[in-house]
């Protein structure tokens, strides 16, 4: 991703509500696409930002904060207990807030991603909504590039099926035979 | 980039929704907020725990490890004899050791039972028991 910064102080106003404006929107809609659920995934990331303010209060370093802030968040969004919490507690902001409907296009992509296992889906998010790269994915998530080049081909490979994407390469070599 | 990550990646970006960000600051606050105080709670809470064990812990042993409990004996079975000394060396079989009993008396004067001296008696050696 694109902000990489080293921090070793407390998170500032101006830092934060920039991070708000530019990182936000897209987490939530990563998390959203994993879970299903906007509400939780709000609330993840609320949560998630929350503790990388503590954590930079005690003088504690996070090299990426959005990195950090999405693996946080798709941690705590596998939290079924969580998530029912922050579903009610959506619902009864209902009267107060315009309740989010999700397009077409996002219930596409989501149905699509539902089919996948957990880790398939975190990883596709990453790769083709947070822009991560595979060693970005793999160093976030803790496990080897190998692991996330693999879960990333079964993904692919399914998405594309579910969303009738046409791999050109593939459908070329198939005509030319 | 192969074209089919190109195209997942144009479809989930337009997959995307507009988010609301004007409650966020709120949130983020409110929610570090709740955090703070649900660690102190939680520091107050494990101290407490931790000396509540300890004082407990402490208690228990006490109890289990006093000394104050009664120890009542049983009366003996025979009434004990008089209590013979033997004044001299033993082995030596002449007439130098003296054996000396008991009489529960004291040797001169009065006073209350089980206090001050009591008095011996001289046995001959063919009175010992």
């Amino acid at each position: 991703m694109r902000l990489q910064r080293e921090r070793g102080r407390v998170l500032d106003d101006s830092e934060l509500r920039e991070f708000v404006r530019d990182d936000y929107p897209r987490l939530v809609n990563a998390v959203a696409m994993v879970t299903g659920s906007f509400a939780s995934a709000e609330d993840a990331v609320q949560e998630a930002l929350a503790r990388a303010w503590i954590k930079s209060e005690r003088g504690e370093t996070i090299a990426s904060l959005p990195d950090w802030v999405a693996v946080v968040a798709f941690n705590l969004s596998r939290s079924r207990w969580r998530r029912v919490l922050a579903e009610r507690r959506a619902t009864a902001l209902l009267p107060g807030r315009a309740p989010q409907m999700p397009s077409e296009d996002f219930v596409d992509v989501t149905r699509a991603l539902a089919i996948l296992p957990r880790r398939q889906r975190e990883v596709a998010v990453m790769r083709y909504l947070l822009e991560m790269s595979t060693r970005e994915v793999a160093q976030a998530t803790g496990v080897g590039e190998g692991t996330v080049k693999n879960s990333l081909s079964k993904a692919r490979a399914a998405l594309a099926k579910q969303l009738d994407v046409v791999d050109e390469e593939v459908a070329d070599d198939a005509e030319g035979r | 980039m192969p074209k089919v990550d190109d195209e997942l990646n144009r479809r989930l970006r337009s997959a995307s929704q507009q988010i609301r960000t004007d409650h966020v600051l709120a949130g983020i606050d409110q929610k570090r907020r709740r955090g703070e105080i649900r660690r102190r709670i939680g520091a107050v809470g494990l101290a407490v725990v931790v000396l509540g064990a300890t004082v407990g812990g402490f208690l228990v042993l006490q109890r289990a490890f006093r000394g104050d409990d009664e120890f009542v004996a049983e009366p003996p079975a025979i009434q004990n004899g008089p209590l013979v000394v033997v004044v001299g060396d033993p082995a030596d079989r002449g007439s130098t050791s003296s054996s000396y009993r008991s009489t529960g008396r004291p040797p001169y004067g009065s006073h209350r039972p089980g206090t001050g001296s009591t008095g011996l008696r001289a046995l001959r050696r063919t009175d010992a028991p």
